[in-house]
Formats: structure tokens, sequence, C-alpha cells
């Protein structure tokens, strides 16, 4: 008994000697010679490849890389580094930060940099401010209808309908049979609704999310129709029931795999698990908002960017260069699944979603919401307004309505 | 000693099938934990709660396969060993004080040590990141240590109310032999204390070894990870690899549950009931 | 009052402090220490940010007095969310208290496989919360495919939208919230129980006692001490919970289950205004300090009847 008491004290006295000198050791390892650190919005599977190609093609320089977990905690994380002078050299632009990156100074100004040569300009405007440049995508995610060939022909049908009213006519002889027609991950915004919004731009001509962030317009304005539709077409057809609120993207992803559901909205992530099922899937756009063409979600990933207060500039350039260099396109776009937006590499891709990138998502017929300020609370409020709308409590224009007074809230 | 009725075979066995069954029920989660480590994510999907179609090793091989979990592994350890011992030291110390005599100090300490409890952490990251920084401290073993240190409070309030339970005779009685405060406090009452702080050594064990949000922050090189950290290597943006999570997690919870098993007689030792009977 | 009463009061206020209190002085010291650095100084950093518009990058900011404060009362959800982190802590803190009596109680009692009973129960609680909450998830899915929906078909109840319903929605995250703290706590009772003289309950014996008046009379009032130490904590780390409802709900449906903690993550960090996710957290504190403060005042009048 003693002796254990002892033993403690030993230990604890042990440890108050061991820390002077690891605290002096935790300091100096920090800025040894040439080491870049990286804060990646990209998991270790994705990137453990195109780290381990770079530094051996650059053996003098050594990646210290640590990885976020998903949105909101890689944003806090990020600014907390940031806020406490230890911004990691290179990090990742996403549309929630990208924002409040740019407007505060805290990522550098990579206008004109050579790495930039073969990304495709149009996805570079997401993360241009002023003019100048601040972030460089490499790949770019879609999102559609996946839909189960089987349980369609069960009622008739060889593909997804490319309007609302027939749509909704699929929907309703599904839900005679006891398929679920339509979910999707009730945790973000939704992505139907967002197909049919920038269907809805594609017929008037603008982008009507620009024209608000800019304060030429507002949410009642521009967005009440595709609620509408949304609600029209998805809601009251039955097409989405309401138990999608509760259910996240692995949930939706699992009835439809199970044959309960026979859509669901999605993309290229998930097509192994699809095929690995074997389910006899099909991917197509959502039904077009009347009068105007189908759409996809969809949209640059993540942007690689380079911090403000780097020391470490030569070595983070050399990062970016590697990255959209056709080995490094390679090794990303296929440990992420995504698709390469680099003339220096062009990705295989699934051959069902394939369509969709060739007819939709390289002729820029896709659309995602990225709010300029105060992103994450804005999201969160379209969530809560598509939720309401989903359990009947709220009206296409009051949610419309309330989207305007959260985003005068966040100015 | 009278036998208690209580006792008998058959009330043993109608109490084990009862508080057992129910165990098991509640602890379908953990199950699900482990069962989904040996499945495919196909499998996982298609079959949640089933036993494996097929089970495979895959996922331990991967979650292995670089051999950064063994770092991980030491570091968990280094600052959970150290993170624990300072805590409960710092917290018994100031528990004693309580119990030792009541000024204005401990007094107000008391009330002062609550507001430890009201602050949420996510509000302190950002002021402890920046000083940590500017000490160079940040992305660093002692500087999760250090961190773990405020969960001193959280020692001192479960020890402090056992330790008002041991009666004040043995402290009198040692202090007319001429004994200073510490050693009462190193001889007498550390050792009356044992389940207490045995208890709280295999809840705090847990609760660092566990803990996500201070590592997730603090820590940007590889070396420096932590366990936990190392599972949630599994999740993406987009989709997770749930069997390799599950892997992970188990991997990383293994030596707290061998841990726990071994204290569990400590906790509820008759030993020391018998010394406070007196 | 008479003559050797005042010299007596008077001479202890000349005494010098007692080697006790200086004592108390040394053995405190450690945890003020760290109370100070680790607990005030960001606690004094979060009020001094609260009346900034601080936006947690650029350290060029503005002074604005209380203005981050009213934009919180007149916003609904920060104060629903508020309303709903209260009904979380208080209905676990009853739920958990209520059940992890008696669960202690026969987890001490004689019977086969008790070890391993004890150690499911303590483990319940022990992965973490992010993890339990997306396996709860899957068990609560609103689907005809959902776990506890399939249960109930077999009954042949209509499937309940658990998470995808206000009302079920806060129903499923307080029940896992019990889930979670019923064997931790156990456990707690259980090492205060081996405390308790077991000639108290002999005596008992002798006298004719059965034992659910064992339990009243004897184990209650001597857990008193126990239950004040974990209903504090279990209040405490309700009030602060996070990971939990975010996982398990994700704070919906339409914000229902939306914690304090995630609205300050909300606004605060990973958002441009840190000024006002740092007004909530002081506010949070101060309220938090107040259900506190009453508990202890609770707790201590109770605990002045039971000695």
């Amino acid at each position: 008994m003693q002796s254990r008491m002892n033993k403690a004290i030993v230990a604890a006295l042990g440890a108050v000697a061991l820390i002077v000198p690891m605290a002096a050791c935790g300091s100096s390892s920090a800025d040894s010679g040439n080491s870049l650190t990286v804060y990646s919005y990209y998991n270790k599977a994705t990137m453990d490849p195109v780290v381990a190609a770079f530094e051996k093609a650059n053996p003098d320089i050594k990646v210290q890389i640590s990885y976020g977990q998903g949105d909101s905690e890689y944003n806090s994380t990020l600014q907390t580094r940031i806020a406490g002078n230890q911004a990691p050299d290179v990090f990742n632009l996403n549309g929630n930060n990208r924002a409040d990156l740019m407007n505060n100074g805290a990522v550098a100004d990579i206008t004109g940099a050579g790495y930039l040569k073969g990304i495709d300009e149009t996805y570079l405007t997401d993360y241009t401010k002023d003019g100048k440049i601040y972030g460089m995508p490499i790949s770019g995610w879609l999102a559609g209808v996946v839909y189960n060939k089987d349980l369609l022909k069960e009622v008739g049908y060889d593909s997804v309908p490319d309007n609302l009213d027939d749509f909704a006519a699929l929907a309703k002889k599904l839900k005679d049979k006891g398929i679920t027609p339509f979910l999707e991950n009730g945790q973000e915004m939704s992505g139907s609704l967002i197909g049919l919004l920038g269907s809805y731009y594609a017929s008037t001509g603008t982008d009507g999310d620009k024209e608000i962030y800019a304060g030429k317009s507002t949410f009642a304005d521009q967005w009440t129709k595709a609620f509408e539709a949304w609600n029209d077409g998805f809601i009251k057809s039955g097409a989405l029931p309401q138990e999608a609120t509760g259910l996240n993207a692995d949930q939706v992803k699992q009835s439809f795999i199970n044959g309960e559901a026979a859509m669901y909205r999605t993309g290229g992530w998930d097509v192994a698990d699809i095929k690995a099922a074997g389910v006899n899937y099909g991917f197509s756009p959502f039904p077009a908002y009347p009068g105007s063409e189908p759409y996809v979600d969809g949209g640059a990933d993540p942007a690689f960017a380079i911090s403000a207060k780097t020391k470490h500039k030569d070595a983070a350039e050399k990062f970016l260069t590697f990255m959209n260099s056709e080995e490094g396109l390679e090794l990303f776009t296929t440990a992420y699944g995504s698709a390469s937006v680099s003339s220096n590499y062009t990705s295989d891709i699934d051959e069902q979603l394939k369509p969709l990138y060739d007819d939709y998502f390289f002729k820029g017929k896709f659309h995602w919401v990225s709010f300029e300020k105060g992103s994450t609370a804005m999201s969160a409020e379209v969530i809560a307004q598509q939720q309401g709308i989903q359990g009947g409590t709220t009206t296409p224009t009051d949610a419309a309505k309330n989207l305007d007074a959260k985003w005068s809230s966040v100015q | 000693m009278i036998e208690s009725r209580a006792n008998t075979v058959p009330r043993k066995i109608v109490r084990t099938i009862v508080t057992l069954g129910l165990a098991i029920l509640c602890a379908l989660p953990l199950y699900y934990v482990i069962v989904s480590s040996f499945k495919t994510s196909v499998d996982m999907t298609k079959h949640p709660f089933a036993l494996p179609t097929e089970w495979t090793f895959a996922n331990y091989a991967q979650a292995v396969a670089d051999g950064s979990i063994w770092t991980a592994f030491l570091n968990t350890l280094i600052v959970t060993v150290f993170g624990v011992i300072l805590q409960v030291a710092v917290g018994s110390l100031a528990a004693y004080a309580m119990v030792l005599k009541k000024n204005w100090l401990t007094v107000g300490m008391g009330a002062v040590l609550t507001l430890a409890f009201c602050i949420p952490v996510q509000s302190t990251l950002l002021p402890l990141y920046k000083m940590e920084g500017t000490l160079g401290i940040v992305d660093s073993l002692p500087g999760l240590i250090v961190l773990y240190l405020a969960d001193s409070a959280f020692c001192y309030y479960l020890i402090v109310g056992y330790m008002r339970k041991l009666p004040t005779e043995l402290f009198e009685a040692a202090r007319v032999d001429g004994a200073s405060p510490f050693r009462i406090y190193w001889q007498i009452v550390l050792p009356l204390i044992r389940p207490i702080l045995a208890t709280v050594i295999v809840f705090q064990t847990l609760a660092v070894w566990n803990d996500f949000l201070r590592p997730s922050v603090f820590v940007s090189s590889a070396e420096k990870r932590t366990v936990v950290l190392q599972v949630y290597n599994a999740v993406n943006a987009f989709s997770t690899n749930w069997p390799l999570f599950m892997a992970i997690t188990c991997i990383a919870l293994a030596p707290v549950v061998v841990f726990f098993m071994f204290c569990q007689r400590w906790i509820v030792s008759g030993l020391v009931a018998g010394a406070v009977k007196g | 009052m008479n003559a050797s009463a005042t010299s007596a009061i008077a001479k202890v206020r000349r005494r010098p402090l007692s080697p006790e209190d200086r004592a108390t002085f040394f053995f405190l010291l450690p945890i003020m220490v760290v109370f100070a650095v680790l607990t005030l100084v960001p606690l004094l950093s979060s009020v001094y940010y609260s009346l900034t518009d601080y936006n947690g990058f650029s350290t060029d900011f503005n002074m604005v007095g209380l203005k981050n404060y009213v934009t919180i009362f007149s916003e609904p959800e920060l104060l629903h969310s508020l309303g709903f982190t209260l009904l979380f802590a208080v209905s676990t803190t009853l739920l958990i208290t209520v059940l992890a009596l008696p669960l202690a109680v026969t987890l001490n009692k004689q019977f086969y496989g008790r070890s391993l009973a004890r150690s499911l129960f303590f483990f319940l609680g022990i992965p973490a919360q992010a993890i339990l909450g997306l396996i709860w998830r899957q068990i609560f899915s609103p689907m005809k495919s959902g776990i506890f929906n399939q249960i109930l078909d077999l009954f042949t109840i209509p499937p309940i939208p658990w998470t995808s319903d206000d009302h079920w929605a806060q129903f499923c995250v307080i029940f896992v919230g019990v889930w979670m703290g019923v064997g931790w706590h156990a456990t707690l009772y259980l090492a205060y129980m081996q405390a308790i003289p077991a000639d108290l309950y002999e005596q008992s014996l002798i006298d004719g006692a059965n034992s659910r008046q064992q339990f009243i009379h004897i184990t209650l009032p001597q857990l008193v001490p126990a239950i004040v130490v974990s209903t504090f904590l279990i209040m405490t780390g309700n009030l602060k919970v996070y990971d939990l409802p975010f996982t398990l709900t994700a704070g919906g449906p339409r914000n229902a289950t939306m914690t304090i903690t995630q609205a300050i993550l909300l606004r605060g960090t990973g958002q441009s205004q840190y000024g006002v996710g740092s007004a909530l957290a002081v506010l949070f504190t101060i309220v938090c300090l107040l259900l506190v403060t009453i508990q202890q005042i609770v707790a201590s009048a109770i605990q002045r009847r039971f000695e």
C-alpha cells in the first residue's frame, strides 16, 4: 500500500522532471528546416498517397499533415489555429469558410501563379475576390438522382422523368407499391431543392444567388418560386417523405441499398458501395423547373490555399504545383473519387455517372449554394426552413422570407 | 453474522438473469461497434445488426498498416498517465484543504471552483490555444497534459464529498502525535479514500484517453497524434469508412477496457470499508 | 454575552494564522494556479471578446458594448436552444438519478456474472458521444426499417417518426443521454456505498427490516452526499452537451434539439461572429452558475435535514 503511493509520487516527480525538457523539445521541432504544415479537409486515405508521392519528388521537404473531420470541425479548428498564430502553411477553402478567410487576409494571393495553369476558370470564380485568386480547386463534385433500375421497371419506367409532373406520377406509382420513392440527406441543404433552383435560374438567365449576395435582390424574389416547385413536385406529391428530415447520408444510402427506396440524391462518393451491393443503378439529373432544363448539384471541391503568413512559401507553392500535376491529380481524384477540373489530367468516371459529368457538369449546368456571408448560419437556416416545408408547418413564401430575415442578421 | 435471506441461490439466479440480461440489452450499441469492425462497408449497410455474413480482418489490417497507430498509443499513454496523475494530485490536495480547516480561503475557493464546471469547453479553446501558442507548447504532449489539468476541479469535487465522511478522530489523533498536515494527507487520508481515488482515476483515465476535442484542435503534426484522432482518420467530409472507423475505435478502446476490468476491484474493495467501520 | 465569551472572541481575533491555515493555503495553491490559468483567463477572455465585434480572424476590431447580448435576446432560436438545453439537463438529471440508485443497489448485491454486469453498464457511456449518437441514430431511424420500428411492427404498432418529429427527436436525445449516464453514475454510487458501515445493515436485519426499508432508511440517507455530487455532475455536464445531440439529430428537425453549445459554435468559431459566440458562452456560464447555486442550496438543505 505504502509502496504503491510512493511509486505514484515518483511518477509525478518524474513527470515534472520530464516536462521541462519536453517543453524545450516541443518548440524546437516546430521550426526545423524545410517542413510544411498542411491542414487538410480531405482525410488520411485520400491524402496519404499524395503526400507520399510529393515527399518522394521533393526529398528536402517534410510534410506535417493533420486532417479535419467534416465541415464544422475543420472550419472551427482552422480558425482557432489561424487566430492563435499557428496557421498551417497549406489549408483548404470550402464553401463555408472561404468568404471569411478571404475577407480577413488569412489567405495568400495566388493570382497568376504558374501552377494554376490548366484549372478551368469557371471553378476559380468561387475562390476569387476583387479580381484576386486565393484558392486552387483541383476537382469537382456533382450530385444527382441515383435510381434503382429494377424498382423503376416494376412500375413501368426506364429512367427518371425530366419534369416535375411526370416525376410526381412516378412517385405515386412507387408509393402504391409500398416503395419509398425518393430520399435525401436531411442534415444538409436539400439537393433536390438546389437542383430546382439552378434550373430556375437557367430559365431567368441570372444567377439569383449572386444578386442576393450583392444586395440587389432578396430570397423572397429569387427563391420563392423554387421553394414552391419543390413543395409541389417533391413534398405534396409524396415523393420525399417527411421521415427524411431525420435521416443522414448513410441511412439514406442504406435505404436505397436495401431496396426500401427507389431513388436518392447522391454523387460519386457512394458509387463504390452501391456497386458492391449489386444494385442495378443509374444516374439522372433532377427534374427541371417547369419550362426549364434539368440541372445537377455540383461545384468545385474545397480548394487548396496558402496561408498569408506562411514562412515556407516556396515549399507551399511546390505543394500546390504538385496537386495540379498529372501525377498529383491522378492520385488525389482516384483516392477521393472525384473528377479533375484541370486539363492536366482527365479522371476515369463511373460509366453510369459519366453522362452527368459530360452533359451537365462540364457544360456548366450545375448549381450549389455557397453563401458569401454567415455561411454556416445561413445553411442551417435553409435546412430549418426546408424541414418546415417538409413538415407542412412553413409555407414556401414564409420560408424565403425567413431566409431574408436571417440574411440581414448576418451582415 | 446473520445470514441474509437475500443471498440464497435462487435469488442470485434471478438477479443474474434480470441484471445481466438488462445489461446485455443496453449494450447493444457496443455490440454494434464490435461487430461492424469485422464487416465490409456494404455488409454493414445491408445488415447493420446481424453478425457478419463474412468475417473480415481487413479493417484491422488497414488500421495498423502504416504503423502510426503505435506512436499514437504511446502518445495517448503518456498524456493519460501524466494528465491523470497530476489532475488527481491537484484535486486531492485541494479536497484535503477543504477538510482540514474551514476558513475564508477554503470556503471562497470552494465557491469559486464551481465556476469551472459552468464554462463550455468550446469557448475556452481559442484563448487557451493562443496562450499555448505564445509559450510554444501548442503542438506538443506537455501542452496537452497541461490542458487536462483543468479537470482537477472535477477530481476535487468527486473526492471532497468522500473525504468529508472520514472520521475526524483519526486526524485529531495524528495531529496530537505531532504529524504535519502533509503527512496526515499522505499516510492517513490517501489510503482511506482508496475507493474514490480508484474511481476517479478510472473515470479520468477513460475521459482523457477518449478525449477528442482538445487533441483535434491542438495537435497538428503526425507524430503527436493521439489514438482517438486516428479513429477520425476514417472520416471524410462526404463519406466515412464506417467499418474502418469501428475497427480503430475498438483498437483505441481495448486498453481502457482492460484497465477498467483490472481496476474494478479497487473501486468496490471491501477492505477499505472495514477500515472505516472503526 | 458574558465577559469570558467576549475575551475568548477577542483572543480568536488576535491569534495569528494557525499552521492549519497556512497548510490550507499550500494545499490549495496548485488548484488555484490551475484554475487561474486554465479557467479564469479563458473566461475573462470570453467576456472581453463578447463586448467586441471580433470576427475570429483579424486583429482589427472594436468594442461594441452590449450589442452582442441584444442580438442574442432578439433571436428566437438562440433562446429556444437554451430552452432545450435546460430541458435536457434537468430531465436527464432526474431520470439518471432515479435509475442509477436502484441499479447501484442491485449491482452491490451478490449474483453470478456481477463483474460482467458492472462493467457492461459502466461502459455504456464510454465510447465517444459522437459514435454513440450515430449508432442510436440507426436504431431510431424513422423509416420502417429502423430497429425500433421493426420491433414495434412485431406488435403491429405503426412506425414512429423518431428523429423526424420535433418532440420524438427530443425524446430520443434525452433517452440516449440517460442511457449513457446510468451506468457511470451507478458506478459512482457503488463506490460511495462502500463507505456505508456494514453494521448499520446488520443492525437493521436484527430489527427485522426488509430490503426496501433498508434502502429507504439506510442506503438513501447515507448516499445523500453522493447524490449531491452525482446530480451536480450530470447537470453541469449535460448543460454543456454537444456531441450527442449533434450526431443524433444534428439539432433538428427544425432546431428542435439544438443545444446552446451548438449555437455557440454556429455563431462563434468557424463563423466570423466570434463576439456573439463569446456573448453566448458568457450568458451560458451565468445561467449555469445560477442553476448550480440553486442546486447547491437545495442540496445543503437536504443534507442538513439528514444529519
